[in-house]
């Protein structure tokens, strides 16, 4: 194991076994592990269906036919790969909180990706990763092989450290839309752009999943009086008062509440993820499609 | 030895450091900073926070400002620096009474003064003038004294003022009228020596006497639309009493009331006789009041004058005329018979029957706005002399005016004995007698702006020094602020 890999071994030792099943049907695709659009005598029979007019003649079970008089076709379900992209935010807001007493928004979100790298490369589906640094973006493009998760935590640790306001909206258009694109990020950058692009991929037929980091500190800022300034634009800044935090408090869950409410709109998974929460739970509750709290409570 | 022009600006300053220091006391401070990348969520509230220190910060900073402040009040308030040699006057204002050359050997009090001065050079004046009728004559006189002699020793630094009277002056009226005009205290030297000369065998009075309202006027060598007459006329008819006159070609206008028959005998001392004629003489055995008011005749001239007698001052168009007291051969003041040969600055007369034959000196009793006297009074036996030297315009009712009866009362009251304690003339502050002249004196740069002086070369080099000192520490501190 490498040393970038062993950070991530209990992690990685709690999500053996899980898997990650595609929300829907793929499309045409290599034969793989997730439930395919394409039907065909080809595959694995599933079951007997009787014949409806302008079904295919070469379906019908002949031999059937013969002995019972009665037509049925057979039907058969194809089973597809299905390329995994995991797109990462690495802006200076993810560096939050930054003295190291409590894991960063970018280490939960290593951790996420992580979990859900290895999740997919067990099911034998390509994975890819894209980071949008300020430097540029990191692409690793998806692949199947040995030694991917590896790749993966290499590639990550390659970052360094956060910065910038990089956009997310275009390297997001870069992606295929027949694939699973989840998008691990706290949602204060490009929301606007990220979210037309997402509709677009959406619409071209991805999967598109948000993960929405946040930060303990976000939701519960320490207590003090303190100048809040935010991270990227220096000159955004307002005293955060030691009481009366209530309209800071509001303002941020009706944030919460509405990205969550702009993603689920245009067809896109959101998951709400604390940077206190559990690695392992997280990536079980984003497989599932539950929040990080109901999915520890049934795990 | 250090003078300040305006002290009150030099506490300025000083209250102003202290304020600086407190606020230094104070900082305010931002909180600490939080990169917090939610701050778009944060309300807008104010970014500072006030908080209090035991011991004031930025001591540089702080010093600076002081000096700063502190150098500007000591400009604008005239600070001056002046070395050992630094020149010191004292006006003294001595009453008539006392002897200019032996004056200091009865006033202990100056001589004290002088030796607490003898390093520096000492400027000294005396004036000889009739204080005991009114002491704000003193006061009244100065400023001319002062201009004169700020001219004639441009290096005074201070200026005492030293007012010498007999224990007991007659009113204290124009002292107090003009007390307010010198800008600071007044040294009181009394002395009963001053109050051995010429007396008034009545007893003193604490209160002035009014005007009586049944006072017999008689004019002579007036004509009948003469101001001083309509002015005498209505000053005498009291307070709404009727009055009828007739006229006489020897006595010219007489004024009697109607109700009330006057004797000679019982009305001898309340008579007014009003002379506005040279050739009208004053009879030898007359009892009363004997006004000299010459009519000079001549046509309105635009002068502005002011006339200060009993407490009042009328200001008008007067004329002024000769200024010096009358003289004891002065033809005006002849006697039309031979029983006033005596000379009237005589000696007071000790025989038994002085009342009758007391004289007195001639002494001021109205005076023009710079001190100068407008009119002269004596006592000669039974009559009180009077000598008015105010021309008004013909035609002019400034002598009916309210501010006219002051001076009309002290011409028919001239001879009435009034007494006032001068001791009470002195300030509490400055009556004490350890009070040294430094504290007495007053800063002749102050004066200077009141007599139009411009200042002295030598003191505006302080006042650019001083100022080119804060201007280095208000530089230096925006140095340290920058």
């Amino acid at each position: 194991m490498t040393p970038e890999l062993s950070a991530y071994g209990p992690l990685l030792d709690a999500l053996r076994g899980v898997r990650w099943p595609a929300r829907r049907a793929v499309g045409a695709a290599p034969p793989g592990g997730h439930r395919s659009t394409q039907r065909g005598t080809a595959g694995e029979f599933t079951e007997y269906r009787g014949y409806r007019q302008g079904d295919d003649p070469r379906t019908l079970d002949w031999k059937l036919l013969a002995r019972s008089d009665r037509a049925f076709v057979k039907v058969s379900e194809d089973r597809a790969l299905l390329s995994t992209w995991l797109l990462l935010d690495a802006s200076a807001r993810m560096a939050f909180p930054a003295h190291g007493r409590t894991r960063s928004k970018w280490d939960m979100a290593c951790q996420l990706a992580m979990g859900l790298v290895a999740v997919a490369h067990a099911a034998a589906d390509p994975v890819g990763v894209l980071v949008g640094t300020a430097a540029g973006p990191i692409r690793l493009t998806p692949r199947t092989r040995r030694g991917t998760v590896a790749d993966v935590a290499r590639t990550l640790a390659s970052v360094g450290a956060c910065g910038g306001d990089p956009p997310l909206a275009p390297l997001l258009a870069t992606l295929p839309s027949r694939s699973r694109v989840v998008v691990v990020s706290d949602a204060l950058g490009d929301l606007d752009a990220l979210l037309r692009t997402a509709a677009s991929q959406v619409i071209g037929g991805a999967m598109v999943d948000f993960v929405h980091v946040v930060a303990r500190e976000e939701l519960e800022p320490p207590a003090g009086v303190f100048l809040a300034r935010d991270p990227v634009d220096r000159a955004r800044e307002a005293v955060l008062p030691a009481r009366g935090r209530s309209g800071y408090t509001q303002q941020f869950a009706a944030f919460r509440a509405d990205v969550a409410a702009r993603w689920r709109a245009i067809g896109a998974g959101y998951r709400e993820v604390c940077t206190d929460d559990d690695a392992a739970r997280a990536v079980r509750a984003v497989i599932a499609g539950l929040p990080a709290s109901v999915s520890a409570v049934s795990s | 030895m250090i003078t300040v022009l305006l002290p009150w600006m030099l506490g300025a300053a000083l209250l102003g450091s202290v304020v600086v220091f407190v606020w230094h006391l104070l900082s305010v401070r931002q909180p600490p900073e939080l990169l917090l990348p939610t701050a778009r969520f944060v309300p807008g509230a104010d970014a500072r926070a006030m908080a209090r220190r035991p011991k004031p910060n930025d001591l540089l900073l702080l010093l600076l400002r002081a000096v700063a402040l502190l150098a500007i009040g000591a400009a604008l308030a005239g600070v001056r620096c002046a070395g050992g040699g630094a020149q010191y006057a004292r006006l003294v204002y001595a009453d008539a009474t006392f002897d200019t050359t032996t004056a200091q050997s009865h006033v202990p009090s100056l001589d004290s003064v002088s030796v607490t001065h003898a390093a520096g050079d000492t400027v000294g004046r005396w004036q000889r003038l009739d204080l005991r009728a009114e002491p704000g004559v003193a006061l009244a006189r100065v400023w001319s004294d002062v201009a004169s002699l700020l001219t004639a020793y441009p290096s005074i630094e201070r200026i005492e003022l030293a007012v010498v009277l007999p224990a007991t002056v007659e009113s204290r009226q124009g002292w107090d009228a003009w007390r307010a005009q010198w800008p600071g205290p007044v040294r009181v030297v009394t002395h009963e020596a001053g109050s051995a000369a010429p007396t008034h065998t009545a007893p003193p009075r604490t209160t002035p006497t009014r005007t009586t309202p049944t006072r017999s006027v008689l004019l002579r060598g007036a004509s009948s639309d003469d101001v001083v007459s309509s002015a005498l006329v209505v000053h005498g008819s009291g307070h709404g009493s009727e009055y009828e006159s007739e006229y006489g070609s020897e006595y010219g206008w007489r004024v009697l009331p109607r109700d009330e028959a006057v004797q000679q005998s019982e009305a001898a001392l309340s008579l007014v006789t009003v002379a506005r004629a040279d050739s009208v003489r004053m009879p030898g055995d007359y009892a009363g009041v004997w006004v000299q008011w010459v009519d000079g005749g001549g046509a309105v001239r635009d002068t502005i004058a002011a006339v200060s007698a009993g407490g009042r001052t009328v200001v008008g168009p007067f004329v002024r005329r000769d200024v010096a007291p009358p003289s004891p051969l002065s033809e005006r003041w002849q006697m039309s018979d031979a029983s006033s040969d005596a000379a009237p600055d005589a000696a007071p007369d000790a025989s038994p029957d002085a009342a009758a034959r007391r004289q007195t000196a001639w002494r001021s009793i109205a005076w023009w706005s710079d001190g100068k006297p407008a009119a002269f009074a004596r006592q000669e036996g039974r009559a009180c002399m009077v000598d008015v030297r105010v021309e008004a315009a013909a035609g002019s009712d400034l002598l009916l005016s309210p501010d006219a009866r002051g001076l009309l009362d002290a011409i028919v009251n001239a001879c009435t004995e009034r007494g006032v304690a001068s001791a009470s003339l002195q300030e509490p502050s400055a009556s004490d007698s350890s009070a040294s002249s430094v504290v007495m004196a007053v800063p002749a740069e102050r004066l200077r702006a009141r007599v139009s002086l411009p200042p002295r070369e030598a003191d505006m080099r302080w006042t650019w020094a001083l100022l080119a000192v804060a201007g280095v520490a208000l530089l230096l501190e925006w140095r340290l602020r920058a």
